[in-house]
């Protein structure tokens, strides 16, 4: 920050304009390989926390995107043009970027991620070359708007394609630094070519308006939507909550729309690409009685474009289910007792009309071993390719994964909350039964449990235990 | 330390014990083995989480590795059988209103699965001639002993197993409950299930497994082929293990004991109560009445953890009887390989254990504990007979299948 304030100072005193614009420029791209270093060191942190804080940071990234498109963009450029040319430049951004992302996302494959950052961070460096050359003020601030931004995204960004683990971490990080390059780029296309024409500046403005706010709903709204199944602290930033909240429903729409128009964006490799563009979307029934597991797994399935999903928490109504949707996939979890159940019911294949499989292929070892672990299993239907189930089974068993960590470390949380009011009480009775003081009390503790070889915890234990049999903790 | 570790997943069933008890009572430790159990919620964990080797060995269905052998599951791995884990264990429970109805045609509270059998099926017939829906039993797997005893008792008694009535699966827990809501009518599980139903007053044993086919197959030990293959001494201290905690299990001076290991909360997890009856072959029925049945569970005595061809192959013929797999000599080949006494008698031939003489013999013949010519100690075989009065001879198995009862 003071670093920042710094920058301000001198671009009021002694540095020209262009040398200032370039300088900010650059700022506003610095976070994109901050965002991947900060992704890299944020492992310290207990796991639970980057869950949580990834969302947030996607929501918060959301909000600040907005916040730049329709406090400062717009506005600004409103005041210059008239309305059938703020319609154009406007409607022109977000259908240019609408196209480029969708041209992105045909070719799949693991440059898309990339490709996707590099499209974002296009329209937010064409706004600051743009604002830049408009005036100081409205600049800097969209460089820390831009810059905030860019923070969570890159964050995400680096996290997903890492877990990809098609790229090293160096590779990951060079081409984010190189990223930074477009900023001063455009603040210098900006300062010699736009700086004099106001017309052509709002025009560029708003151009890359409609391109943020584009893109804003294409790659954070769908992720947010997870809030709706995590506590109220996760929601997001109140200015998108608002405009997200009206404007999802459409958004969803035109996303499903989009998806199936498009096919799938968890395409691996081409024959991947081709097998699902041939045939229909795949029927998937997720059987869990855990019913945020159950969530998140939808949610994933949803995001890597299957919509044909069917949630079963009661193993009561899974004969139903099987013969109303006629599922491709079947996903169940393995605490689930009712599996053979299940299992049953293909052999007997009066409810499922067609033959069914486990997993992706019996030669599969490697899937087979990884799901299993992850506590899922999955029956398809035979004769289905594998290139199209592999994706979906590769997902359960993150998204499983991930809810046992989570599960496991809010457990950890809840039992060191525990074990410190244990901790608590003991020192009470050790206070009011040996007449001590409160450190005292702890020390004494402490000692029993280091001789003892135990948890501090456990003696708390006993010694209430005790205390309560012998009557002293009243 | 011990020098072998080895991971077995079992269910929570009284037929548990031999491998809960070579783990709490040090018999394990004692042959050099570090062995963790890991209870499972379903047949098809324990067959995955074998296949991808979670674990070495597990308390299996003694059709379960056959099932596997035969690429009969969705997941197949190779599983040998080097051991049972001893015989019987059963019971066929109905819902005090079947029970009622079934005592109006003459069934009596004595298990005799022939009477109960007449009853059942006059019941049946009544109910087809008024129109009312099937019965609905239920048995806890499709490649169980429960699944083929119950249809063998009900097509020997004239009911035909897939059109008189419906079958269905359901885990064991669930069945008393299922039950008392009338979603079954019966069912056919190991203990402690089946008290289960009779302690909470919701049902009757009609008839048990140790009476429709004495001395018959339950669990086996299931081991994963590559494994048993490449840690043959690992192998060899389990199996030494189990016996030796087989040999405990028989004591009746432990039999408390026993009883409170297993209703411990990492092991079947319900009241001592329930297991007693299977361990002391006092049975409560229902109505409080309670009837002592011979070798209702027997963990050890007539050679209760040898690993019989004869039943592999039998168990194998109820598969095809019953539709779920065509009967070729290949096949039958893959069943009586599942089984291996190889094993079992190269574990135990050193602790001078009595073994019999042969690795099959024909099920039924034995009407009476008969002494049969062994190596080692002393042997005493059988009773081992259908109720029925059938005889299954293993070297005659296209004859068994060609004379049973066509399917439905």
């Amino acid at each position: 920050m003071s670093q920042k304030l710094r920058c301000r100072q001198q671009a009021g005193t002694s540095m020209s304009p262009l040398a200032t614009s370039l300088g900010l420029a650059t700022l506003a791209g610095i976070t994109i390989p901050l965002g991947a270093l900060l992704a890299q060191v944020e492992r310290i942190h207990p796991r639970w926390l980057e869950a949580e804080l990834r969302h947030s940071m996607i929501a918060f990234g959301g909000g600040v995107l907005l916040a730049a498109a329709s406090l400062v963009l717009v506005p600004e450029a409103i005041s210059v043009l008239t309305w059938p040319w703020i319609v154009l430049a406007f409607g022109g951004g977000g259908f240019a970027f609408f196209l480029l992302d969708r041209a992105i996302e045909r070719r799949g494959g693991e440059a898309a991620l990339l490709m996707a950052m590099l499209l974002d961070f296009i329209p937010e460096a064409m706004a600051v070359g743009a604002a830049l050359a408009s005036g100081m003020q409205i600049g800097m601030l969209l460089v820390l708007l831009i810059a905030l931004q860019n923070l969570p995204e890159s964050f995400n960004a680096y996290r997903e394609i890492i877990a990809r683990g098609q790229h090293s971490r160096q590779t990951v990080l060079t081409l984010f630094s190189l990223l930074v390059l477009l900023g001063p780029l455009s603040a210098y296309v900006g300062h010699a070519f736009l700086a004099s024409a106001p017309a052509l500046l709002a025009g560029v403005m708003l151009f890359a308006a409609g391109g943020i706010i584009y893109l804003t709903f294409e790659d954070i709204a769908p992720q947010a939507v997870l809030r709706r199944h995590w506590p109220r602290r996760l929601a997001p930033s109140p200015d998108f909550s608002s405009v997200s909240s009206a404007a999802w429903p459409f958004l969803r729409e035109f996303r499903r729309w989009k998806r199936d128009a498009a096919m799938p964006h968890c395409a691996v490799s081409g024959t991947a690409q081709n097998a699902a563009m041939e045939s229909p979307s795949l029927a998937i029934l997720v059987i869990d009685e855990n019913r945020i597991r159950a969530s998140i797994i939808e949610a994933g399935l949803r995001e890597s474009g299957h919509h044909d999903v069917t949630l079963v928490h009661d193993f009561a109504g899974v004969a139903r289910a099987i013969a109303a949707v006629n599922p491709d996939v079947i996903v169940i979890d393995l605490e689930n007792p009712n599996r053979d159940v299940l299992e049953n019911m293909f052999q007997l294949s009066r409810a499922v009309k067609r033959p069914v499989a486990m997993f992706v292929d019996r030669s599969d070892r490697a899937s087979i071993e990884a799901a299993v672990e992850a506590g899922v299993s999955a029956y398809v239907v035979d004769g289905l390719k594998r290139e199209r189930v592999k994706p979906i089974l590769d997902m359960a068993i993150s998204r499983f994964n991930a809810f046992s960590r989570l599960a496991r470390e809010l457990e950890e949380a809840r039992s060191q909350l525990e074990d410190r009011k244990l901790v608590e009480r003991a020192k009470g009775i050790l206070m009011k039964s040996k007449g001590l003081s409160e450190e005292d009390a702890y020390a004494l503790l402490r000692k029993t449990a280091m001789n003892q070889n135990r948890k501090i915890a456990e003696i708390a234990q006993s010694l209430i235990t005790a205390a309560g049999l012998l009557g002293e903790d009243k | 330390m011990s020098e072998h570790q080895i991971t077995a997943g079992f269910m929570p069933l009284l037929d548990s014990a031999l491998l809960v008890v070579a783990k709490e009572k040090g018999f394990a430790e004692t042959e050099g083995v570090a062995l963790s159990l890991v209870r499972e919620t379903s047949w098809a964990n324990i067959r995955d989480r074998l296949a991808v080797g979670h674990f070495q060995v597990a308390h299996m269905l003694a059709p379960m590795p056959i099932a596997c052998n035969l690429g009969l599951t969705p997941l197949a791995s190779r599983t040998v059988a080097p051991l049972a884990l001893g015989l019987g264990g059963n019971t066929v429970t109905v819902s005090n209103r079947l029970w009622e109805k079934m005592e109006t045609h003459g069934a009596r509270p004595d298990l005799d699965p022939a009477t109960a059998g007449r009853a059942l099926k006059a019941v049946v017939e009544q109910r087809a001639r008024s129109g009312a829906p099937p019965l609905r039993f239920a048995v806890v797997h499709p490649h169980s002993g429960h699944n083929y005893e119950l249809r063998y008792w009900l097509a020997a008694c004239g009911i035909a197993p897939d059109r008189d009535v419906e079958i269905v699966i359901l885990p064991p827990p669930l069945m008393a409950d299922a039950l008392a809501t009338a979603t079954i009518d019966g069912y056919c599980a190991g203990e402690p299930w089946g008290s289960a139903a009779i302690a909470a007053g919701q049902g009757h044993i009609a008839t048990v497994k140790a009476a429709i086919w004495k001395g018959s197959p339950e669990k086996v030990l299931g081991a994963q082929a590559h494994w048993a293959e490449t840690h043959p001494e690992a192998l060899t201290a389990l199996l030494r293990a189990v016996y030796r905690a087989a040999v405990w299990c028989a004591s009746t001076a432990n039999r408390d004991e026993l009883a409170a290991i297993l209703a411990g909360p990492a092991y079947v997890d319900r009241p001592a109560a329930w297991m007693l009856p299977a361990l002391s072959g006092q049975l409560g029925v229902g109505g409080g009445r309670t009837v002592f049945v011979e070798d209702f569970f027997v963990p050890l005595a007539k050679a209760a953890t040898f690993p019989w061809k004869s039943h592999a192959l039998w168990l194998y013929t109820q598969m095809v009887r019953w539709g779920q797999i065509a009967h070729d000599k290949k096949s039958e080949s893959i069943a009586r390989e599942t089984y291996r006494p190889d094993l079992y008698r190269a574990a135990l031939q050193p602790l001078g254990v009595a073994l019999p003489g042969a690795n099959a013999k024909v099920e039924g013949a034995l009407q009476r504990a008969t002494p049969v010519g062994s190596a080692g100690a002393s042997l005493t075989l059988g009773p081992d007979g259908f109720f029925d009065g059938t005889l299954f001879d293993p070297d005659r198995v296209d004859d068994y299948i060609a004379g049973q009862r066509p399917r439905g």
